[in-house]
């Protein structure tokens, strides 16, 4: 083979692999995009789509109970739940400081459901046909967990906001 | 995988060394490149992608400046170095500051650019520094370009120095890449190079580590100039312990592989000055700016602001080399200013000073830089340096102070005799000296080391190694 043409195809070859960083660069912009709403904003939003008069605030150490994440690991992190233990209406909304967070929350969520669903299971028929209308919502950097009667609303709400 | 994990120590590393040795040697550098895969790969395999193409890219670049400068075509021969420099230099600064930039575009102008969470393949700075070398040398004519692929792909992704260093020349470790198998003497060297590395990671810089890390978490009211002090001392340790330990890892895995990888470290906090420091200090870093960077920018041969120039650049990049954060450039620039105070204004002064004045001016200086190189935040530097030096404290010294003075005084003593080399000259002439029953005590001291690093190892939590973030 001459010279020239090796040159030539081990330069075809260095384009080939640019070309391939560029897909893979390209690939990693594909998937879900991460907003940069600021957490207060897109909570407002949340909070009022959603009737709020069964649901109370809750502090950290309810969190950390309910869910088992600390609130300060996170960019932003906000719970309502039921005011009595017959309420099964709760909206939990969090804004992740890194994605390797969403793995572990997405489990904190789902567990939370599975046993709230367990709890009422068998007599709480209303509780339970809310828990499995429940909306989880994973949008990037924010994830939406809702259990009440106007969720599509307020996923409505949430996505409208990011 | 971490070189101070468990699943390292005890299966991968010596699964890999026994098959290295036993297997014939055409087929040890498809296995080293195997296991250098699968060890780079291990929790999180998306990173192997850039690697993958870095090493394709890289590997056909030099063929391809090696095929120009054979045929006399200096022009082809400048155009692949010059795709090559900016191909690699782009895929660095892509995946080490996009985040960065955007960022601080974001906070500049109050935009809302949107930022994606992009994986950051690890070691890329070390790997990218290691093919650019092979690439300017090759361009350069020291080397000949690698023709066979699977050696060029251990040379770049080897897995005792893939992920954080050193940075290996490729003139340095071609001549050895010939499969030889290792001798039962470089095993022996290179566990033991292991182990004491091993111990100034898990047994002093993770200790140091959690000391600082307590500090820095004190509240401003709680916090003493002193006990501020303490804080830094710890950092300063606690990162000469864990890269200097990662870096005797690395090399004692080499050894073991019958690779003699760089010196990375020599006893960096006995320097007389922070010229001497940095001769010291992450050799591999320093040399590779000066002879790709420094040199052909001119070095200090073309007059004094050209000189002057060049210093600042090559430590504005050493600074932005380390990380994707003001804190790291201005630490960067803090030491081209000193160094150039140094050169040009102090050198007189210095070398008439005596040598504990010149050794505490250097210590001082060096541990007011790793305030910057600490601190998540330029704020939170300065506040440490104020509290440093008395500015929104409780006072010179309080109840924490002696608190934490009480807790860590042994082990901050046992961390400043290491970190010279007073107690491995000790160590070498008593354990070498000819008497059968010194060797079986050097031993035992080895396996005491493992087993208590052990003990830390499966018990701590805090084992990261500060130099895998750059």
């Amino acid at each position: 083979m001459m010279k020239a043409d090796r040159i030539l195809i081990y330069r075809i070859i260095t384009l080939a692999a640019i070309v391939l960083m560029l897909v893979y660069v390209v690939s990693l912009f594909r998937g879900e995009k991460e907003s940069s709403a600021a957490f207060a904003d897109v909570e407002t939003a949340v909070m009022s789509a959603a009737d709020l008069s069964t649901m109370q605030k809750a502090e950290n150490r309810m969190i950390k109970r309910l869910y088992g994440l600390s609130a300060g690991d996170y960019e932003g992190l906000t719970l309502y739940y039921p005011t009595t233990n017959m309420g099964a209406e709760e909206i939990f909304l969090v804004k992740l400081a890194d994605q390797s967070q969403k793995e572990a929350v997405l489990a904190a969520v789902n567990e939370r459901l599975a046993g709230q669903k367990k709890a009422f299971d068998g007599y709480g028929v209303g509780q339970t046909e809310l828990l499995n209308a429940s909306v989880i919502d994973d949008r990037g950097n924010y994830i939406l967990f809702v259990v009440n009667q106007d969720a599509a609303a307020i996923d409505a709400a949430f996505a409208g906001s990011l | 995988m971490s070189i101070s994990s468990v699943l390292f120590i005890f299966i991968f590393l010596p699964v890999c060394v026994l098959a290295y040795v036993f297997l014939p040697r055409l087929v040890r550098p498809v296995f080293l490149l195997l296991a250098s895969l699968v060890f780079y790969a291990w929790g999180n395999p998306a990173y192997l992608i850039v690697l993958a193409i870095s090493v394709v890219f890289n590997y056909f670049t030099g063929l391809e400046m090696q095929a120009a400068i054979d045929a006399e075509r200096d022009r082809d021969a400048r155009i692949a170095l010059l795709i090559g420099v900016i191909f690699n230099v782009a895929v660095l600064g892509f995946f080490k500051y996009y985040g960065f930039v955007i960022g601080s575009l974001n906070s500049l102008f109050h935009a809302q650019l949107p930022i994606r969470d992009l994986p950051l393949p690890i070691g890329i700075s070390f790997f990218t520094f290691s093919v650019l070398s092979y690439l300017i040398d090759v361009y350069r004519q020291d080397v000949p370009a690698q023709r066979n692929f699977i050696d060029f792909s251990v040379y770049v992704a080897f897995f005792a120095k893939v992920t954080s260093g050193p940075i290996v020349r490729y003139k340095d470790m071609a001549p050895q890449m010939d499969g030889h198998r290792p001798k039962l003497n470089d095993i022996g060297t290179g566990t033991a190079m292991f182990i004491r590395g091993l111990g100034k990671k898990v047994l002093l810089a993770d200790s140091f580590g959690m000391m600082h890390s307590a500090i820095a978490a004190l509240d401003a009211s709680q916090t003493h100039v002193l006990t501020a002090w303490l804080g830094c001392l710890a950092f300063t340790l606690q990162i000469y312990f864990d890269f200097g330990g990662y870096s005797d890892m690395a090399i004692g895995v080499g050894k073991m592989f019958g690779f003699e990888i760089t010196k990375n470290f020599d006893y960096p906090y006995i320097s007389k000055s922070l010229t001497e420091f940095w001769r010291r200090w992450h050799m591999t870093l320093g040399t590779w700016f000066r002879d790709y960077v420094y040199i052909p920018l001119g070095g200090n041969r073309a007059g004094l602001v050209r000189h002057m120039r060049n210093i600042m650049i090559v430590w504005l990049l050493t600074g932005i080399w380390h990380g994707a954060a003001w804190t790291f450039i201005l630490w960067g620039v803090y030491y081209g200013l000193l160094l150039l105070l140094e050169k040009y204004v102090l050198k007189g002064l210095l070398e008439r000073l005596p040598a504990p004045l010149v050794h505490i001016y250097t210590m001082f200086f060096v541990m007011i830089g790793w305030v910057f190189f600490a601190a998540p935040t330029v704020g939170s530097a300065f506040a440490t340096l104020g509290q440093m030096f008395g500015v929104g404290t409780a006072g010179f010294a309080g109840m924490t102070t002696w608190y934490y003075l009480k807790t860590n005084l042994i082990r901050l003593i046992i961390g400043c005799v290491m970190s010279t080399p007073v107690f491995y000259r000790q160590y070498k002439r008593f354990a070498f000296a000819k008497a059968p029953a010194r060797s079986y005590i050097s031993v035992a001291i080895y396996v005491c080391v493992f087993v208590c690093s052990l003990a830390y190892l499966i018990n701590a939590t805090y084992q990261s190694f500060l130099y895998v973030q750059f």
